[in-house]
């Protein structure tokens, strides 16, 4: 019965809009109470879910991506994907995956993704003859890939409440992010192809090199981070700290873009992102510890693994759980109430936790621009002054193509599993 | 150019957020909270540098020096923690935390207002209610001390006290901006 009523006060206060973090501070204290436990609990869950090392990288993260932003970097990696495949009919579409999936390894969120890559592209595209909808659409789609491709802080939080190595956790999601990347721009050479959409003139191959040689020190700081982490010279959040003073170094000196005077900005914005998300991480932790206290999670086990045993029905149902929430909740909060419970379910019927954990994120990634709610789609609409309607239509095609690439991820562990196996040994 | 780019994603990012629609408050009072948020956010910059520095130093002393620091992992921690706490109110007050908004965008400015108010006064509720738990919470930490800088855990724990004392504080304060703006938007009759 409580625990009916902490649900509901839940998803009523979401709806009304309070934010994400107080719903599920509210609701935890209305089941606290009426349980007669003490309030104590509250500041105690709340403190220990943010006194973790592991989290410190989410502000590096965040910062470094926010240093490297300044300095007109979305413009150096759009100008050097548009000269790598704009000659292509549909250019700009694929310029526009491509330059997400660049900028995903800078970056390790899909809004602020959606949000640069889309203020420089969607009127790019306009101009040059594409339907508008069209050009919001793979912007916001093709945004889902940042945080796959690694350094993700989504992948961070899996890490983190799993105790998987975030290393390995990374690497996972290198793969299935390029293979999505790959199948997006599929997807969008078809759609050119039918609708004709334009091609543009091919660089001069000394041009090519020289937008390759901007965009260059863009993609070394993935490699750093990368690098760091599974050479055993970083742990990820030293990481993060290493790839903000590359930030650094590189926006001043390389970029030119990056002056003192920008700093405290930068600061700031980093400061209020990360602790709106860490508000959020010691929130859920409270009510994370009221679901296990009430064994939420054994009962979500029992109830799927009596439907089946079949560990390929249990990925099917755990999937459609995943997408039918990520459609509605934010990444971060709908990973830290369900991953714990969803994770033993699946390694109970033999799944790897990284490949489950490389599922999940994929699975509230596509959520993003899943219409009513996702969050990419507004943003590009935002950008775009295009109707709700236009974008979520146009979307279709790619949330598809994105289904598509999910299904072979879960049911190919390999696709996942190979390369943290490869370079840091099976576990 | 870049400030031409940084326009329109900056609008469509606060486009998101229906609700810094609502005004803040002007004048001397708008002026000295302003001030505040400035103190709370430099202190929490502050702090976020000093983690970038502890962090650093760590991994140089394991790669270059011949013995590594066993402070700095705790330290850049206990910074980490009295950053979020320290700006948790600006946070609430820019309208910087995560919500799903499935109609607000559509709601003329005086709901909006009405709306802000009804959200901010159950956080102020909550902070009210859970408040004097938090200062029970800290005081548990009296007699301990953490394993490697021997700081009283009572210090650590008054993170908690901070988060939620600056949630009531501007809670409330949304709510006033709340109801101001109800009161003007009606007597001044749909402005938005």
């Amino acid at each position: 019965m409580e625990v009916i009523i902490l649900f509901s006060v839940f998803v009523i206060l979401l709806l009304v809009g309070m934010p994400i973090a107080f719903a599920l501070g509210i609701a935890s204290m209305s089941y606290l109470l009426m349980e007669g436990i003490s309030l104590t609990i509250v500041p105690q869950r709340m403190y220990a879910g943010i006194d973790t090392f592991v989290l410190l990288c989410i502000p590096g993260f965040v910062l470094a991506g926010n240093l490297m932003n300044v300095g007109n970097i979305t413009e150096y990696i759009v100008r050097f994907s548009n000269a790598l495949l704009g000659h292509i009919r549909g250019g700009l579409g694929l310029a526009n995956v491509a330059g997400s999936m660049i900028f995903g390894g800078i970056s390790g969120t899909a809004v602020a993704d959606s949000a640069s890559i889309g203020s420089v592209m969607i009127p790019g595209m306009a101009r040059s003859g594409y339907d508008k909808p069209f050009a919001a659409a793979v912007t916001a789609a093709s945004s889902t890939v940042g945080p796959i491709i690694p350094p993700s802080v989504p992948m961070i939080i899996a890490g983190s409440l799993s105790g998987i190595s975030v290393g390995r956790m990374f690497l996972a999601g290198a793969v299935p992010g390029l293979l999505m990347g790959l199948a997006m721009m599929i997807t969008v050479y078809v759609l050119a192809v039918r609708r004709g959409y334009p091609k543009e003139k091919r660089v001069p191959f000394l041009q090519l090199l020289r937008e390759a040689k901007t965009a260059f020190w863009a993609l070394l700081m993935t490699v750093i981070i990368l690098y760091g982490i599974i050479g055993g010279f970083f742990t990820p959040t030293e990481a993060s700290i290493v790839a903000c003073l590359y930030a650094l170094v590189v926006g001043m000196y390389v970029y030119k873009g990056l002056t003192w005077k920008k700093l405290p900005a930068i600061l700031t914005d980093t400061v209020l992102t990360s602790s709106a998300l860490l508000l959020m991480v010691g929130m859920a932790n409270l009510f994370g510890w009221i679901l296990t206290s009430e064994q939420i999670p054994q009962m979500i086990a029992t109830l799927i693994l009596s439907i089946s045993e079949n560990p390929l029905i249990v990925l099917l149902i755990l999937n459609l759980i995943l997408l039918f929430v990520g459609a509605f909740m934010e990444t971060i909060a709908a990973l830290i109430i369900l991953f714990p419970a969803l994770v033993g379910v699946a390694t109970g019927v033999g799944v790897d936790p990284v490949h489950f954990a490389v599922i999940a994120v994929l699975n509230l990634m596509i959520g993003l621009t899943t219409p009513p709610v996702g969050v990419c789609l507004f943003v590009v609409a935002g950008i775009g002054k295009l109707p709700m309607l236009s974008v979520a239509k146009a979307i279709v095609p790619f949330l598809l193509c994105n289904l598509a690439v999910l299904l072979l991820v879960t049911y190919v562990p390999a696709i996942s599993l190979w390369l943290p196996n490869l370079l840091m040994g099976s576990n | 150019m870049n400030s031409d780019q940084t326009a329109p994603e900056n609008k469509a990012l606060e486009s998101l957020d229906s609700m810094s629609a609502v005004p803040r408050l002007q004048g001397p009072i708008g002026r000295m909270i302003g001030w505040v948020d400035t103190c709370f956010l430099t202190l929490a910059v502050l702090a976020l540098i000093a983690i970038a520095v502890t962090v650093l130093l760590q991994v140089c002393s394991r790669l270059f020096l011949p013995f590594s620091i066993a402070w700095t992992e705790e330290l850049s921690r206990y910074l980490f923690i009295y950053m979020v706490a320290l700006s948790v109110g600006v946070v609430l007050r820019q309208h910087r935390n995560i919500s799903v908004e499935l109609f607000h965008h559509q709601l003329g400015l005086r709901m909006r207002a009405a709306f802000q108010v009804l959200i901010c006064l159950l956080i102020a509720v909550f902070a009210f209610l859970v408040l004097p738990y938090a200062w029970q919470y800290a005081q548990n930490g009296t007699w301990q001390t953490s394993p490697t800088l021997r700081v009283p855990m009572l210090y650590i724990f008054f993170s908690t006290v901070i988060t939620f004392a600056l949630l009531l504080v501007y809670s409330v304060l949304g709510c006033v901006e709340g109801l101001i703006a109800m009161c003007r938007s009606s007597a001044s009759l749909q402005e938005s």
